[in-house]
């Protein structure tokens, strides 16, 4: 049933067109291609699609208050069409439980199995084909460890294909297989970090996520939102020519443009380290260039204490002796004083002794006090009897000793008075001489202590600078250490060349040969949902920007479409794909759908039967689409379901 | 410590330690004292004083002082070189004339000022020391006599003929009178033409004569004037 291609000339094969285009030899292509892990799409491959075949999952419940105890869930004779575990308005009796565990036993991952309900379940084995092979994936899980292996029966004889323990062993082992089986190319991603980008990979976990429908997504694909993940699944499960090349590329340019930007951003900080160091070694020189210049000292600071010891005494000594010396001139001056005024009594001694005599010579001619003459006889007594021609007086021979007396005790009294003077000239010479000599000891001193206080003060700059220096020298070693982990990897221009001309032939030839397909699917899409009930849809456009809708004649967005078309455009994009894969034969979608509760969705009874009865209309048409689906609206939807692909409640009113 | 020898009674001991303190000097020349001024006296009317006109107001004198303050004053500045000195050179300063400050350097650069000085008490108007036991032997020898002016009641101080022989002798045998014959007559040119208030207003300019106690001896200046010399030479001392 696959359909003829269009008649046009075949494209050149694409390393060539990229070299023409980048002007590089076809070896840089292949070279700049190999490191971005980029692999040319040689062939679509045929569409196999999932199917389960058998359920069965055991353990025990407890603190359920109803039906504690061991069980065994056993679901089998399982094919393509539309399965139902349904009850009738009960919740909390297993029916999602069943829907998590086939999700889980496909995925390797638990998605929202509750992990009291987990604890309940100690073996999962879950049969399932792809295309012609079978297999059985079965395990342990106590204590939330999965244990267990993959089997493929089918083509016998019957191998284990690995073993795994762990949640993240299981999701690998079923992740290799899904994507090898349905020829996945795990979706390349960047995430940005700060500085750093970085690639990641979305595997199965995202794929099988796209088979599991709970109610409206703001997805239309899977459950990611971000990186319009639903746009590169829907390339790649369609199977659109170049998808999974463009998006390596793509994801190739956008590393290479964080790396040549967090190159920019390296570079900055790299100058910045760079200037920083360069400033820092210059520092460093100057303050070693400083350290030369300062003179090197000897002083220690006992030096220093018994210099400043020295000169305090000294200026100690230098004040006494400047006291002493003052009291000594003072005394000096006293003493000289005292000397002059012992010389001039002695002068005046001597004078009246003089004088004394030349008046002695002359005779009194009157009385001093009322001038009358005497007579000569009154000479003649002081001459005859040694009284006092004047006064009468009978002493005059003592005046004679007095002065005498007076004479000697003022010579005596001078030479006292010069020998205490010359004592006291030369002791406040020798005090002088002593205050010299401490004068010029205590100027030496203090010369030295201002050498020594130079000294200090270049030691003590020495210290601050060996200690800058030190600091100096520790922070650029940090800063080289830094510097050096910092290894520039240098955006290659050529490898940028390349990649941009192989995105945009990559892109090119995407876009080209999806065209057809895309719009095919879209009128696929449009024809599902319609029969799925919904009304007006008149057109769907599905682009990487978004999906757009032409409801009676208006334009709209998946968005903005209320949660029940929202559940119809979700089945009716997997169906579709299905039912193009199966027509075409091409495709990569495992064609499961495990539907969750679609009766919360504000969809009338009439409507909710309608769109089930629907999908299981068109799943009977689409041999490669298997439909499970959980619903608690059994009342309302069995009617949708053949009786035998139903699982109701048992007697205790559990689902197992 | 030093105490001088040989000096007892009432001269005072001399401590010598690190610093000098001195005790109260007595002056032991009173035995002489009479003489010695009398002798100055008779050299201030002899060399100092004025000649008397004709006729003599005294039989047989030859020279006087006109009062007893003029008397006192020009008998300060001979007993106070370093008071003269300064008088000098004020004097030098006023009128210009060299032989004044002459006169002053003589007297301050030798020691006279030390050794010349009679210090001499104040009373009530200045320099005042009773002179009549000092005029007395030379009233008593027939060498001076006074005279008191019945209107003034001011006693002048006249130098007998008699007298004028005794100074000349006198100088002629004693070296230590013709000290006294120069100075007097250095200070009578000085006071010449001057009364003895002039004089008394000439002594006060120095505080240490003006503000001298009643009855205390006036200061020395000599520091100062020789200082005051110094400086007029333009030299530090």
């Amino acid at each position: 049933m696959s359909e003829q291609p269009p008649a046009q000339p075949p494209i050149p094969p694409f390393k060539e067109a990229v070299a023409e285009r980048a002007k590089v030899t076809r070896a840089i292509v292949d070279r700049v291609l190999r490191e971005a892990g980029v692999v040319e799409e040689k062939a679509t491959r045929r569409a196999d699609h999932l199917a389960l075949r058998r359920l069965s999952f055991s353990g025990e419940k407890q603190d359920t208050h109803m039906t504690d105890g061991q069980y065994t869930f056993l679901w089998e004779g399982l094919a393509p069409g539309l399965w139902g575990v349904l009850s009738d308005g009960a919740n909390q009796i297993g029916k999602s439980t069943v829907i998590e565990v086939m999700l889980w036993a496909l995925r390797g991952r638990v998605r929202s199995l509750k992990s009291e309900v987990r604890e309940w379940i100690n073996e999962v084995e879950l049969e399932f084909t792809i295309g012609q092979e079978l297999y059985c994936v079965s395990f342990t899980d106590f204590g939330s460890v999965p244990r267990g292996k993959l089997v493929m029966t089918v083509p016998g004889p019957p191998r284990t294909l690995d073993t795994f323990e762990g949640d993240e062993a299981f999701e690998r082992l079923m992740g290799e297989l899904m994507m090898r089986r349905f020829v996945l190319q795990p979706i390349p991603n960047i995430s940005h970090m700060g500085d750093e980008a970085n690639q990641y990979f979305h595997a199965w976990a995202a794929y099988a996520a796209s088979m599991f429908i709970e109610g409206s997504h703001p997805a239309i694909l899977g459950d990611v939102t971000v990186g319009a993940l639903w746009w590169r699944m829907l390339h790649l499960f369609v199977g659109m020519p170049y998808a999974a090349t463009h998006m390596a590329l793509r994801n190739a340019l956008t590393l290479e443009q964080a790396k040549r930007e967090g190159f920019g951003a390296k570079q900055q900080t790299q100058r910045g380290y760079d200037a920083k160091i360069k400033r820092l070694e210059e520092e460093e020189k100057r303050i070693s260039s400083e350290l030369d210049d300062l003179p090197r000292t000897s002083v220690t600071s006992r030096e220093l204490d018994s210099l400043t010891k020295e000169s305090a005494t000294l200026t100690r000594s230098v004040s006494e002796l400047q006291e002493r010396v003052a009291s000594a001139q003072v005394g000096a001056t006293a003493l000289k004083a005292q000397r002059d005024e012992a010389r001039a009594t002695l002068r005046r001694l001597h004078e009246g002794a003089k004088s004394r005599k030349v008046f002695a010579g002359l005779n009194p001619v009157c009385c001093p006090r009322c001038a009358s003459a005497f007579p000569p006889s009154q000479v003649d007594v002081e001459e005859a009897e040694g009284r006092c021609a004047v006064c009468n007086r009978s002493t005059l021979g003592k005046d004679e000793g007095a002065l005498q007396d007076a004479l000697q005790f003022a010579g005596e009294r001078l030479d006292g008075l010069t020998r205490a003077e010359n004592e006291a000239q030369k002791t406040l010479g020798q005090l002088q001489k002593k205050l010299k000599v401490a004068e010029t000891r205590r100027t030496e001193s203090a010369a030295k202590i201002r050498e020594v206080e130079r000294q200090t003060e270049a030691l003590r700059s020495r210290r601050e600078l060996e200690d800058s220096a030190m600091k100096l020298s520790g922070a650029l070693d940090q800063l080289r250490a830094l510097a050096s982990q910092d290894d520039l990897i240098q955006p290659d221009a050529e490898r940028v060349g390349v990649l941009k001309a192989a995105e945009a032939i990559a892109e090119n030839r995407m876009k080209s040969g999806s065209l057809d397909q895309l719009s095919k699917l879209e009128a696929e899409v449009t024809n599902v949902a319609q029969r799925f009930g919904f009304r007006g849809l008149e057109a769907i456009t599905i682009r990487g920007n978004g999906i757009t809708l032409t409801v009676s004649g208006v334009r709209s967005t998946y968005s903005k479409q209320t949660a029940g078309q929202k559940l119809r455009l979700r089945v009716a994009l997997v169906t579709a794909m299905m039912r193009l894969a199966h027509r075409s034969g091409f495709g990569h979608h495992p064609g499961l759908l495990l539907i969750d509760a679609p009766g919360s969705e504000e969809l009338s009874d009439t409507d909710l039967l309608a769109m089930m009865t629907e999908i299981g209309q068109v799943a009977s048409e689409t041999p490669n689409l298997q439909v499970f689906v959980a619903s608690a609206r059994g009342d309302v939807l069995r009617p949708a379901f053949e009786t035998a692909n139903v699982r109701l409640p048992d007697l205790k009113g559990a689902i197992f | 410590m030093l105490v001088l020898g040989g000096l007892e009674g009432s001269i005072a001991l001399v401590q010598w330690e690190d610093d000098v303190t001195l005790g109260p000097l007595a002056y032991p020349d009173e035995p002489t004292r009479q003489f010695r001024d009398a002798l100055r006296l008779l050299f201030i009317l002899a060399y100092g004083g004025e000649e008397v006109g004709e006729p003599p107001p005294v039989p047989n004198s030859v020279r006087f002082v006109s009062s007893q303050k003029r008397l006192q004053k020009m008998d300060f500045w001979v007993r106070n070189p370093d008071h003269l000195a300064y008088a000098l050179l004020d004097r030098y300063e006023v009128e210009g004339e060299a032989a004044w400050l002459i006169h002053a350097r003589e007297i301050l650069e030798s020691e006279e000022p030390e050794i010349r000085r009679d210090a001499m008490a104040k009373y009530l108007w200045g320099a005042y020391e009773p002179i009549d036991t000092g005029i007395a032997p030379l009233i008593s020898y027939g060498l001076a006599q006074t005279q008191r002016n019945p209107e003034t009641r001011r006693r002048s101080f006249l130098l007998l003929k008699r007298g004028a022989d005794v100074a000349r002798q006198m100088e002629k045998d004693l070296s230590e009178a013709r000290w006294y014959a120069s100075r007097a007559a250095l200070v009578g040119d000085f006071c010449r033409g001057r009364t003895g208030a002039d004089l008394a207003r000439m002594q006060y300019k120095r505080p240490e004569y003006a503000n001298a106690p009643n009855g205390e001896t006036i200061a020395s200046i000599a520091i100062e004037v020789r200082a005051r010399l110094a400086t007029m030479e333009g030299r530090h001392v």
